[in-house]
Formats: C-alpha cells, sequence, structure tokens
C-alpha cells in the first residue's frame, strides 16, 4: 500500500486531505510541525509527501533539505500564489505544488500523476471486472480485451482514480478534452455512455441528477 | 567635450594667444623704435651734410671774394662797415662772377667728404636734372625717393632693401643761389632687421616653450579643477545603481565644495527616504503575503469539505462533521475580516479625542474582562490612580481588552494577570501584566505586525488572526504613544502605553 505523508499545521486541511487520500485507497500520516516530520523520517520511509511551506518550527524549504537525500517525492502546499515561490519549491527538489484553495480531484489527480512518474503507482488497476494496465493502455474485462477510443480510455481512468466521487461534467471535460466546458455540450454524457456501454458499466458509473456521474466501488 | 579638456583648451589657448601677441608687439615696437633711431640719425647726418656742404660754399665763396675782392673790402673794413654787411655786398657782386655755378659748386664740393664720429657718410648731391655733381661712397640703390620731394615735402627717408641688405635712404631738396640740390645719404640697417628677426624667432622659441609650460601648468590646474567634479559624478552614478550609501568627501569651501555639500545632504535624505519606502514595500509585500494565506487558509478547509460534501456519498455523522467543519472556518473568516476592516478604517479615519477620566475608562475595562477571567480560573487584579485623559475611549477599551485577552492566553489557569494605571509628569500609563510563558526578546519586534503569531497553532485554537496586537499598536500610535513590551521567558510579560492627558 502506498505511504503517504501529510505534514500540515491547519487540523482542519490535514484532515481534509487524509479523508480524501485514505477514500482513494492510500495509507495516510498527517504530522503538523516541521521538527515532527523530520523525526518521523528518521524512523519511516513514505512513498509520497505532501507538504505545507508555512509551518511552525521548521519551514516547508528547511524541510526538504531532510527530505532530498532520501529521495522521497514531495508535492508542496503553498498558499502563495505567487510565481518565485513556486519556483523556489521546484528547485528544492519538489516535484510538483498544489496552491490553496484546491479541489479534491484536483489533489487526487496531482498525486496520482506524481506516484506513476516515480513509478510507485501499480501499473496495472483492478477494479470490478475489469484491469486495466496503465503501461501498455490494454483493457480487459474478464479477460477479454476491450477496444477503447483514446477519450473513452481517458475517461475510464479518471472515474477509477477518482473513484466514489461525483465528477461534474464540467471537470470531466476540463480534464479529459483539456479545454473549457460549454453548457450545451452533451459531448461528455456520450463519451461516458459509449465507454459504459462498452464496459457492461452500466450500474457501476451512475448518473448524478444535475451534476454529472460517480462511479461506485 | 569634457569640462577637463575645456578648462584645459581655454586656458591653454587664452594664454599662448595673450603671450604670443605679447611678444610679438615687444619686438615690433622694439624694431620700430630702432628704426625710428636710425632715421634720426640719418636725418641728422643729412643736417650734418647740408651744414658742411653750405660752410664749404661759404669759405670758397669767401676764400674767391677775399682773393678778387680783397681791396675793395679792405676799404670797406676801413670805413667801419660792418663785416656780415661787407659779405652781402660782395655777394652780388660774387654771383656776377661766376658764370656756371654747377661747375663752381662741382669744384668747391666734388672731393668733399664728410664723416662723423669717425665715420664716413656715404653722399650724393645731384642737382635738379639728375645730374649728379658729386659722391663718396654711393651705391645707387635706384629708389624712386628723389621723385616724391617736392615744394612741401623738402625731406623724404625711405627703406630701402638692396642686394640682401637694408639701407634707409634719406634725401634732402636745398636751395643753393637759386638752384635746387639734391642731397642724398644712406646708413646701412640690416641689423636692425636681423635683430627684429632673432627676436622674432626667439620670441617664438620662448612661446612655444610657454605654451609647453602653460599647458603642463593648466593640466595639472584643470585636473585639481576637476577632480571634485569627477567625484561626484562618479557617485551620482553610483547612485543611479541604486548605490544610496555613496557619499563625496568635502575638499574645499568653495562652490564645488558647497555642491559636494548639497549632494552629501540630498544623498542622505534620498537614501533615508528610499529606505523608508523598502521597509514600507516590504512590510506592504509582508501583510499580503500573510493576508493571502490568512485568507486561504479558511477557504482551503471550506472549499475542500464543501467539495466533498457536494461530491461524495457520506454518512449523517460525516456530513455534520464537515458542515461544522465549513461553518467554523466561514466564522473565522468573518472574525478576521472584520478585524482587517478596523485595522484599514483606524489607517483611514481622524479620531476625536475626548476628556475622560481614567477610573471611568479602566472600570468599565474592568468589569467586561473580569467575568472572563473568572471563568478561565485566572486571578485579575486592577489598580489605577485617577487622572484626565485626552483619548478616544472606545479605541483605548478596545487596546486594553486586547492586551488583557493577550495575557489570559498566555498564563495557565490559576496565574495572575493586573491592570495597572499610573500617572506620571506628563502622562498617563496603562500597564497590563502577567507572569504566564513570556516571549524570547527577537520575538518582540515582530508581535506587533499583521498576521504575525508567536504560537500559530494555539493562536489558532483560541481563535486568533494574529491582528489583536497590529490593531492595538494603530491605535496607540493615533495617541501619539507606542506599545513597549518586556518580557521574560517563563516568567511574563509587561505591556505598556503612554497616554496623553489633560491637566
Amino acid at each position: 500500500m502506498i505511504q503517504i505523508l501529510v505534514v500540515e499545521d491547519e487540523r482542519a486541511i490535514s484532515n481534509l486531505i487524509k479523508i480524501n487520500l485514505d477514500d482513494a485507497g492510500y495509507q495516510c500520516t498527517c504530522v503538523y510541525d516541521g521538527r515532527a516530520a523530520a523525526e518521523l523520517l528518521e524512523l519511516h520511509d513514505f512513498d509520497l509527501i505532501l507538504l505545507d511551506v508555512m509551518l511552525p518550527e521548521i519551514d516547508g524549504y528547511e524541510l526538504m533539505e531532510y527530505i532530498r537525500p532520501q529521495a522521497i517525492p514531495v508535492i508542496f502546499l503553498t498558499a502563495k500564489s505567487n510565481v518565485t515561490d513556486k519556483v523556489k519549491g521546484l528547485k528544492l527538489g519538489a516535484e510538483d505544488y498544489i496552491t490553496k484553495p484546491f479541489e479534491i480531484i484536483e489533489l487526487l489527480a496531482r498525486v496520482e500523476t506524481i506516484l506513476r512518474r516515480c513509478g510507485k503507482n501499480q501499473s496495472v488497476i483492478e477494479i470490478h471486472d475489469v484491469v486495466i494496465d496503465t503501461d501498455s493502455r490494454i483493457v480487459t474485462k474478464n479477460g477479454q480485451p476491450v477496444k477503447l477510443t483514446k477519450k473513452e480510455y481517458d475517461l475510464l481512468l479518471l472515474f477509477v482514480y477518482n473513484k466514489n466521487i461525483a465528477l461534474f461534467r464540467e471537470r470531466i471535460y476540463e480534464k479529459v478534452w483539456g479545454d473549457y466546458y460549454l453548457d450545451d455540450s452533451r459531448t461528455v454524457d456520450l463519451h461516458v455512455q459509449r465507454m459504459r456501454k462498452k464496459l457492461g458499466w452500466e450500474d457501476k458509473i451512475v448518473p448524478v441528477y444535475k451534476i454529472g456521474y460517480r462511479l461506485e466501488g | 567635450m569634457p569640462f577637463f579638456w575645456k578648462l584645459f583648451f581655454s586656458t591653454t589657448l587664452i594664454s599662448s594667444v595673450f603671450f604670443s601677441l605679447g611678444s610679438f608687439y615687444i619686438t615690433y615696437s622694439g624694431f620700430d623704435n630702432a628704426l625710428q633711431r636710425e632715421i634720426q640719425s640719418i636725418e641728422q647726418e643729412n643736417d650734418v651734410m647740408i651744414s658742411s656742404l653750405q660752410r664749404e660754399l661759404e669759405s670758397s665763396l669767401k676764400a674767391s671774394a677775399y682773393s678778387a675782392d680783397s681791396e675793395i673790402v679792405g676799404y670797406l673794413e676801413k670805413y667801419g662797415l660792418p663785416s656780415d654787411q661787407i659779405a652781402a655786398m660782395m655777394e652780388g657782386q660774387f654771383y656776377s662772377s661766376i658764370s656756371d655755378i654747377d661747375a663752381w659748386i662741382d669744384e668747391t664740393v666734388g672731393s668733399m667728404t664728410v664723416s662723423l664720429y669717425g665715420e664716413v657718410i656715404p653722399f650724393r648731391i645731384s642737382d635738379g636734372h639728375a645730374k649728379i655733381i658729386a659722391q663718396n661712397q654711393w651705391i645707387n640703390m635706384e629708389d624712386n625717393l628723389l621723385t616724391k620731394l617736392d615744394d612741401e615735402n623738402v625731406r623724404g627717408c625711405q627703406i630701402v632693401p638692396y642686394g640682401g641688405d637694408y639701407f634707409v635712404h634719406c634725401a634732402s631738396a636745398v636751395s643753393i643761389f637759386g638752384n635746387t640740390l639734391y642731397i642724398e645719404n644712406y646708413r646701412m640697417i640690416t641689423n636692425v632687421f636681423d635683430n627684429r628677426i632673432r627676436q622674432q624667432r626667439s620670441g617664438m622659441y620662448i612661446t612655444a616653450i610657454m605654451l609647453v609650460s602653460m599647458a603642463a601648468v593648466s593640466f595639472v590646474v584643470s585636473q585639481w579643477l576637476t577632480q571634485p567634479i569627477r567625484e561626484l559624478s562618479a557617485a551620482s552614478r553610483q547612485f543611479s545603481e541604486e548605490n544610496f550609501s555613496e557619499r563625496v568627501t568635502i575638499r574645499s569651501h568653495d562652490e564645488i565644495g558647497g555642491l559636494a555639500a548639497d549632494f552629501n545632504a540630498m544623498a542622505d535624505r534620498v537614501e533615508e527616504t528610499v529606505e523608508q519606502l523598502r521597509d514600507s514595500a516590504e512590510r506592504q509585500e509582508a501583510f499580503v503575503n500573510s493576508f493571502a494565506h490568512e485568507l486561504k487558509t479558511p477557504l482551503t478547509s471550506i472549499i475542500g469539505y464543501a467539495d466533498m460534501l457536494r461530491s461524495k456519498p457520506l454518512s449523517p455523522e460525516q456530513v455534520i462533521e464537515y458542515s461544522d467543519t465549513i461553518f467554523q472556518e466561514g466564522q473565522r473568516l468573518e472574525a478576521m475580516s472584520m478585524k482587517l476592516m478596523e485595522l484599514i478604517v483606524l489607517k483611514k479615519q481622524d479620531f476625536e479625542m475626548q476628556t475622560i477620566p481614567a477610573k471611568k475608562l479602566l472600570q468599565s475595562v474592568e468589569t467586561t474582562v473580569r467575568p472572563i477571567f473568572k471563568e478561565y480560573h485566572i486571578k485579575f487584579y486592577a489598580r489605577y490612580q485617577n487622572d484626565l485623559l485626552l483619548v478616544e475611549p472606545d479605541l483605548i477599551k478596545t487596546v486594553c481588552i486586547n492586551l488583557l485577552d493577550n495575557a489570559r492566553k498566555s498564563v495557565a489557569e490559576g496565574g495572575s494577570v493586573w491592570l495597572l494605571g499610573k500617572k506620571t509628569e506628563e502622562r498617563y500609563i496603562i500597564s497590563v501584566v502577567d507572569n504566564g510563558r513570556g516571549m524570547e526578546q527577537d520575538e518582540l519586534h515582530k508581535i506587533t505586525h499583521p498576521f504575525y503569531m508567536v504560537d500559530k497553532s494555539r493562536a489558532r485554537l483560541q481563535g486568533g488572526a494574529g491582528l489583536g496586537l497590529a490593531i492595538s499598536s494603530e491605535i496607540a500610535t493615533l495617541h501619539d504613544s507606542a506599545l513597549e513590551f518586556k518580557s521574560a521567558l517563563g516568567k511574563g510579560t509587561r505591556v505598556s502605553l503612554r497616554l496623553p492627558t489633560r491637566r
């Protein structure tokens, strides 16, 4: 199981992250200041660290110095939105940054991306009766290959990584098509329905009234 | 062209022009004097010539007259006639006796030599028809001096270059027995011209030497004069590169020294202003950063939990828990925005000071806070003298409550907090003292910065936004005062405020 360390002094935010990462199937440990994080890192190994910049005792930038020799990927959490702070974090060796406030889908997507980039994610995902090999991009259902278009494959992955989370049509469109969603567009519905049908997941990916769709786990 | 070169060239140029003009003048006036002297002496010689000629002619005349008519003269003398009367009488007779006057003159002066101071004077005597009557050591220079003489100008002098030498040629027209004779003489004056050339040459040498030495001197002087200007310019350049600590040394008390002093004064002022601007920009940036952070923290929770509520299937307990978080963070945001408003209003508004007894003001503070201390089981003591304060009562009350609240938060259960009011000569001092946690010395200057929290997580738990002391400090400034902190870690803190009074 993938171990994630969350270093965030704000309890409410820390809990928020933990709840969502736990739901997504990661194992999450929370500490509330830099010193505690440094101490914990002596004892434990983690796959990923979510690190707040403004921390009591030892701040996030300083903590990077402890983390770097251990080669654990780091995502900065920062309230500062100016570019120099982001650059500073990235220069110190962070993989990515998330600016507060953030949406859950954003958080999960970044975590997922970094883990995959660092080769820590499983490349084969099994869910219900479907197996997805993210390396060869082959999807099989009960051992039988299912032919999906690129958009359908991206859609499937988005649902899989955000299991049990209602995905809004806007966000689906933005994530998969990489463009702004126009209100009257039926594109998302058409693609979701076609992908669902190919996988025989009409009962798994359910419509959420007025919002979009959710993959039930 | 740099000022240095302007100064250098102008001094060199001016001095050399004046010097060469001077040497030119001296050379030419010397030459002129020498020439005048030569002309004078040749005229004198000419005079000598004329008088010698007349003397010669007279003596010849007398000799011949005497020999011819000595008997008559002797007779006349016997009758007691004066000798000049006899001579006049004899002259007429003489003329009649000389038929060819030219021949006579020729005969008389043909062999004449005239010497002056042992020097033989070259001369020529000719008649009106350019016939030479007599000459001695004469060089014919073939000039046209004789043609220039007439009835009015009976004497003329002319400088004639001849055969590589210079001569001054003088001619006079003399009337003798009704005949016009031209008497000419000359002097060689080559040395006068040679002198002029020598003087010109040495003048040129001296001018050249002067030019070089003037150039050297004016180079040094220009360097010396422009040095402070160059320094000023270098300092100004440093300034333009934002190196505001640059100053110039003042070397003199003249205009340039004054300029340097003015520059330094300006530099001081600019440095100070820039420092202030930088400080205020830094404070501004720090404020904006802190503000962004403080704003985004509750917003992150609110958005995150709301996002969960809208997109996840949740148990009723989870819904309550998450909405409670949203509610609390919303309240925190509200509290912060109110405080922020207060801070902004304080900076913008003019407040009217009122006269109020210290006792009345502090009593109202005491009644407000006493129940809170009781609730937290903290001992609270209030001791204050009375005085007439000139303050904005509501604002001062805010400060007192704020400071007391901070004190409460820093002491543990069973600790003590004091509210003290003391009259001094000029001001009234309100102090809030606690025996709580205290602070490190290096924290003290930061605690009045907006959003600064000594212990952030604890301040959060107690509902602080880090704005209380910033507001209090602003209020103190409005009262022409400041918050004075004294603190020792683990022992406690004392905050004092000196308020204006009306007595």
